[in-house]
């Protein structure tokens, strides 16, 4: 499916590669209306990967994807060579965009540190801005010590994945999946509290 | 730190995690025997738990709006957006909030005034039918409000497309919970902040409106000049909502709170939660308010909610009216993983909080938490000075003792079972006390012995508020029905008091208070000559181990003065009673709740003496002292106003029995509602003085006011109801109006042959009024035949011996059927009351 997919660049909706383009341009109303897009087609994407395999529904996700990633990373095009490789991407970008986000707004004009309405669809529920670039750092920090545990965050937090789904994208039994979390939580947030 | 390292700090972590707390410790000890930095890295993050919130990177930073249920009855509405402009003149801003009943919306009204404003559209309901009128005029109550704390209702109407609006006082501050937990406000500033709260709702008790949704986000608070100060919102919304439906509260509004995206159902009260019950008035609001209570004092709802989105819907409701919440102390006990997050929100420590809490904080708690509304705080305003007193260091009105109560249905399902094993666990207990306070003695080390102690207190606690307490359990019988001494139950407890004796020779604090306990479990019962020989036991031993200046023995003497009353030995009741109020009074000032307590028994005592002129003026006193502390309307003082009108009117002063009978009923209107039983209750009282005043006029129209609501309300069958119209036809025979007495005395008497029974005492007074009737109109045959009739079946021996004496009869005597039915009824009262006696002894 990766390479129809590649193939089929062209079902991206023009206007999310507008978006894109028009956000990494400093456009921050583009990043605005990014957000509810591209997570939505990845909450579509994980449940289509992780229930069957139906790649003609995931087409258009995945190209979506990739386009995003490609564009946000700056970096020259990504083989998406399995499932994990894809949701470690997808989670890694859900990261991206909304760290970025916290950082735009965070350098813009305080609003109370409440939930932001980004849509009518959506609203980022962070605890403060500033919580989430200290996640980001303190993530950074783990992956240094231990990739796959950061991973397992990434994907659970950001990608929005529940315990069994993450476990069934990395090949892991679910027990491990649970007793990594548990113990990353307890470091990130002393991490996260030490450097605040 | 390496790769390397990390992996064997979460290994020793991931293990640790697996073990209970307590093991912990050893567990690390065991592994890093020669490892100091890494025991104390493991160490770390395991403290860290304490720290992390609940919420911590569980909850997805991106979250869908949960679009609002389908409930296929409901109108769809046309969703709003922001900038839009709706009522010609509030432009949307954005979405504060939503819930199953509806939205709310932040707006910039444009006219009259400009100002931001919040909107509240109702969503659910078929717009068609409503009632404008009854909206307008329900949101013409809310807007009567005027109170600091609670948020203004501006105005409300109807859209172009019929849905209802409210507009709003727009609050932008934080539900009280959180920003209680943000400041680390410690107890005392949460209880001061929230006994303003208290205040605010009184004052929409006093004009008449229920909140009916008191939780933490409709209580926000603000600050102002660096002051927190909190905000009521969404005042009597529920109702407004509920009104335009026509359909009954209670479960239309747990409905749609577990409908909606509104959140958790753990604050409304158990009468919210009970589907048939349609009779919700503000108490309902005291229990959440206590349940926010609770809330700002432990970080945990009193009912544990989770789950209760996967149960039915019945088992929810079950559990909101019949499960009992732990003590919040308890509740803490019981929440190790995040106690010492919850004491440092509260600008404390773990075992402090805890003590802090034990004891008044758990009462007052605990009493706002009551099932039974009959025994929570009558009003907010109650609580709040419940509260105060706490916090000025006066003894508070919350007794523990009201943990019987709760138990009630469980002690009536099991009441044998429970009998034996009150009687086994109580030398149980009595042991465990017994070795924790020798412990305590031999073990030197402070902390230790702090929390034996405390534990000691628990069992004592247990002792008297669970075990004991439930065999008598005040509640065993219904309203107004003699309780009764159940044989099981009694034998335990009489088995009980036999090992009292002997077992707490080295505790005589522990048997005081065990004896205290047992005395007041045999006054439930009823068997007020037991109770006496426990209470004074009681007192002989506050007294040698206190002295009898002290409070505590004052306050046993004042307990044993009322068995004394109770058992109708008024010469004991007297002396025991008088000593006590002396003494209390010198000891507490006249204005303490104990000697305020004393001085009702007292007064009781007195009265049933016949000492009217000594009991009016303790009376006076009392009603004008809770008047003061308490406030006009609250119960105690409604209580203590009704007893002062009863001296007055024994004393042959109906006339100034009646100013407090007409204020108890003014503010029974205004408080409970014109049609409360309570109410109506008071309504009986003050046309039955207008009749013994003679004022039969105003007794008759205030009689067929009270029986018209009677009907309507309790039922035409209903007991309370049967009397009024009892009352109804002695005010008619009176005024010499004989037709309508005749009819409405027949039609009584056939409804409480039916309803109460042919032999019932009340059935028999008709029939004796109805043979007053037939004298009065000269009628002799058949008055002697009806008072015959009511002396065989059921006439009360008192009324036996009246008859001689009856006015209404003099034309009777002379007559030698009348002067055999004199020796009749004489014979037969004599008959009556020594079976009463025989069973009295028995």
């Amino acid at each position: 499916m990766v390479e129809r997919a590649r193939n089929k660049q062209a079902e991206v909706p023009p206007d999310v590669t507008q978006l894109l383009l028009r956000w990494k341009k400093g456009d921050e109303a583009a990043l605005h209306a990014l957000v509810p897009i591209v997570y939505d087609e990845l909450r579509a994407l994980a449940h289509y990967h992780l229930q069957s395999e139906r790649p003609d529904h995931t087409l258009q996700s995945t190209a979506l994807v990739h386009e995003a990633y490609v564009r946000l990373m700056g970096g020259k095009p990504v083989q998406l060579h399995n499932r994990t490789h894809f949701f470690a991407l997808a989670s890694r970008l859900m990261r991206q965009i909304l760290v970025d986000y916290a950082r735009n707004r965070n350098a813009a004009k305080r609003d109370g540190g409440c939930r932001v309405t980004l849509s009518d669809a959506y609203e980022i529920a962070i605890n403060g801005d500033e919580d989430l670039l200290a996640l980001d750092r303190a993530l950074n920090e783990l992956a240094r010590i231990d990739e796959r545990q950061a991973r397992i965050v990434e994907m659970k937090f950001f990608g929005g994945l529940s315990s069994t789904s993450t476990a069934t994208a990395l090949d892991l039994s679910r027990a491990t999946v649970d007793r990594e979390w548990a113990t990353a939580r307890l470091w990130l947030h002393r991490q996260m509290r030490s450097s605040a | 730190m390496t790769p390397e390292r990390w992996k064997q700090v979460k290994n020793l972590l991931d293990q640790a995690l697996e073990r209970e707390a307590t093991q912990r410790g050893v567990f690390l000890d065991a592994a890093c025997a020669t490892d100091l930095e890494l025991r104390a890295e493991v160490q770390s993050l395991l403290s860290e738990q304490g720290l992390v919130r609940s919420g911590f990177l569980q909850l997805s930073p991106v979250i869908e709006r949960v679009p609002a249920p389908d409930t296929g009855s409901e109108q769809p509405r046309r969703a709003w957006s922001p900038g839009q402009v709706v009522a010609e003149r509030f432009q949307l801003i954005r979405m504060l909030g939503e819930g199953g009943m509806g939205e709310v919306w932040l707006c910039e009204q444009t006219a009259p005034v400009k100002r931001q404003v919040a909107l509240k559209v109702v969503r659910f309901g078929n717009y068609s039918n409503i009632s404008l009128q009854r909206f307008m005029l329900e949101r013409q109550a809310l807007a009567s409000m005027e109170h600091p704390l609670i948020a203004k209702v501006f105005e409300g109407g109807t859209t172009v497309e019929g849905q209802p609006y409210l507009v709003m006082e727009y609050v932008p501050g934080i539900p009280i919970t959180a920003y209680c937990d943000e400041r680390k406000l410690a107890t005392e500033s949460r209880l001061k902040l929230f006994a303003g709260v208290c205040e605010a709702v009184q004052h929409a008790h006093q004009k008449a409106i229920i909140h009916r949704d008191l939780k933490p986000s409709n209580i926000l608070v603000i600050e102002i000049e660096g002051k927190p100060v909190p905000r009521v919102i969404d005042f009597g919304i529920a109702k407004v909502i509920v009104d335009q439906t026509g359909d009954g509260f209670a479960l239309n509004n747990s409905l749609s709170m577990f409908g909606g995206v509104m959140g958790t159902p753990g604050y409304i009260s158990p009468e919210q939660a009970d589907p048939n019950n349609r009779d919700i008035d503000t108490r309902t609001d005291v229990y959440s308010l206590g349940v926010i209570l609770y809330e700002l004092l432990t970080g945990t709802l009193p009912l544990d909610p989770t789950g209760w989105r996967n149960k039915p819907f019945d088992e929810v409701l079950r559990s909101l009216r019949e499960d009992d919440p732990q003590r919040p102390s308890a509740r803490l006990n019981t929440q190790p993983n995040t106690l010492a997050t919850i004491a440092e929100n509260r600008d404390t420590e773990s075992q402090k909080l805890v003590s802090l809490l034990r004891g008044d904080l758990d009462s007052i708690t605990m009493m706002a938490l009551e099932k039974d509304r009959n025994r929570r705080y009558a009003t907010p305003l109650e609580l709040s000075a419940d509260i105060q007193r706490y916090l000025d260091h006066r003894p508070v009105r919350a007794r523990p003792v009201s943990a019987s109560y709760r138990l009630q249905k469980y002690v009536r399902r099991n009441r044998i079972a429970l009998a034996v094993a009150a009687t086994i666990v109580l030398v149980l207990v009595a042991a465990t006390v017994v070795s924790i306070r020798q412990s305590i003695r031999a073990n030197r080390e402070a902390a230790v012995a702090e929390r034996e102690a405390a534990v000691a207190e628990a069992v004592n606690d247990f002792l008297q508020n669970d075990l004991l307490a439930q065999a008598g359990a005040s509640a065993q019988s219904e309203l107004n029905s003699k309780p009764d001494p159940h044989l099981e139950v009694r034998t335990a407890l009489d088995r009980a008091a036999e090992r009292i004796a002997g077992k707490f020779a080295q505790q005589p604090e522990v048997e005081a208070s065990i004896r205290d306990t047992v005395g007041w479990t045999y006054m439930d019962l009823g068997l007020y000559a037991e109770a006496k020989q426990q209470l004074e036991r009681a007192l002989e031993l506050h007294r040698r181990i206190f002295g009898l200046g002290n409070t505590r023995t004052l306050r046993s003497m004042s307990r044993a003065g009322f068995a004394a009353y109770l058992q109708g030995n008024y010469r004991d009741a007297e002396a025991y009673e008088s000593q006590a109020l002396e003494g209390l009074r010198r000891l507490l000032g006249s204005e303490q709740s104990d000697t305020l307590q004393s001085m009702d028994y007292l007064a009781l005592v007195y009265n049933a003496e016949g000492k009217y002129a000594q009991a009016e003026p303790l009376d006076i006193q009392l009603v004008e002292i809770r008047k003061r502390l308490l406030g006009p309307e609250h119960p105690d003082t409604l209580l203590a106003t009704d007893h002062l009108a009863l001296v007055y009117n024994r004393e042959g002063k109906p006339a100034q029995a009646e100013a407090p009978d007409v204020q108890i009923l003014e503010i029974q209107k205004r408080v409970k509602g014109p049609e409360h039983p309570d109410t109506l209750k008071s309504m009986s009282n003050l046309a039955l003085l207008y009749t013994d005043e003679g004022k039969y006029p105003q007794a008759e129209a205030l009689n067929i006011q009270t029986l018209e609501i009677m009907k309507r309300v309790l039922g035409p069958d209903h007991p309370s109801t049967l009397q009024s119209m009892s009352h109804l036809a002695v005010v008619y025979l009176l005024e010499n109006k004989f037709a309508q007495a005749e009819e409405l005395f027949n039609q009584t008497i056939e409804l409480q042959k039916r309803v109460l029974g042919p032999e019932s005492p009340w059935t028999a007074l008709s029939v004796y009024n109805l043979g007053c009737l037939a004298a009065r109109r000269g009628d002799k045959g058949r008055a002697i035949a009806l008072l015959r009739q009511s002396v065989d079946h059921g006439l009360p021996p008192r009324v036996d011996l009246r008859i001689e004496r009856e006015t209404d009869f003099v034309s009777l005597h002379g007559d030698p059927r009348f002067t055999a039915l004199l020796a009749h009824a004489r014979q037969i009262a004599e008959a009556k009351q020594n079976s009463t006696a025989a069973q009295t002894s028995k």
